[in-house]
């Protein structure tokens, strides 16, 4: 699951930064879709979850999620 | 009537029985949504409509019919598995009020959008009903945990948050809505893909090794 989650989540990144190349999107807009890669590296690669329980690695990506949200919304401007 | 005893002492039982059985119609867990998780992908591109498209008095409506469409599904979910035999037939009281309470306040909402000439946002409502019915499917199956072509789905039906809150705030049907529709939906489909995989290392027997000794197989986690 780790392979499909990280290429997915990088293709994601690429398509959001050919957007912005196109102007079709603000220039700075990939930052925020950088958070979940990133994330997706940290987790994927170096602190699987063993042993977490589901509400912890809720609320990890509830902060990630939120962190997306307010880049979005500064970077659009 | 038995001597010593007040005419009003028969009708305590019935005041407590009432109170026990209004206090059952307000579950929890039949009210709101197990998955706590999944408020995000509706707040996520709500906030980001209404950050971008602007506030008005009609956002709060469209908020409201958006918070009702997404708090109906438990209700209904919890109807469904009580008439599957998943849940006791005593959670259908519950679930019915839930249903009653949440249909009202989308309904209410729903029409003040229609009067005040937004009613072509609740067009992006419609996908939402083959989704829900996929979802109730899989639950009277027992099989709805886990399906991730369905959560992505349900996302990309919650991402319409987004150009919905857009298209209030700036009174227009600008594509820019689509976009943002799209670009928040990415997020929750990668978000959800990583949330599967985070839930499969729960269940490895300890920390794999360091990623450089391990080599290629890594990823592959």
């Amino acid at each position: 699951m780790a392979l499909p989650s990280l290429v997915t989540n990088f293709v994601f990144l690429l398509a959001v930064s050919a957007l912005a190349v196109a102007r079709i999107v603000p220039p700075l807009l990939p930052l925020a879709f950088l958070v979940q890669p990133l994330e997706v590296v940290w987790g994927g690669l170096f602190r699987p979850a063993v042993g977490v329980k589901p509400v912890k690695i809720g609320m990890r990506q509830l902060a990630v999620s939120t962190v997306f949200t307010l880049l979005f919304i500064l970077l659009w401007h | 009537m038995v001597p010593g005893k007040s005419i009003t002492s028969s009708s305590q039982p019935n005041t407590a029985q009432r109170k026990l059985g209004f206090k059952k119609l307000l579950s929890r867990h039949v009210a709101l949504p197990a998955e706590h998780g999944a408020w995000v992908f509706l707040f996520s591109p709500l906030a980001v409509g209404l950050a971008l498209g602007g506030v008005r008095p009609e956002s709060a409506a469209l908020a409201t019919a958006l918070l009702a469409a997404f708090l109906i599904r438990q209700p209904v979910t919890i109807a469904v598995k009580a008439f599957s035999g998943r849940r006791p037939r005593a959670e259908l009281a519950p679930a019915v009020f839930w249903l009653s309470v949440y249909g009202l306040l989308g309904l209410v909402s729903a029409i003040l959008l229609l009067v005040s000439g937004f009613g072509y946002t609740l067009w992006l409502a419609l996908p939402a009903l083959p989704v829900l019915t996929w979802h109730l499917w899989l639950v009277s199956r027992r099989a709805e945990r886990r399906q991730a072509a369905l959560e992505i789905t349900a996302s990309g039906v919650l991402a319409l948050a987004a150009p919905a809150a857009y298209w209030v705030g700036t009174s227009s049907t600008d594509a820019t809505g689509w976009l943002l529709g799209g670009l928040c939906w990415l997020q929750s489909a990668g978000s959800i893909l990583y949330a599967f995989l985070r839930l499969e290392q729960r269940v490895l027997k300890a920390i794999p090794h360091h990623p450089i000794a391990c080599g290629w197989r890594c990823p592959l986690w």
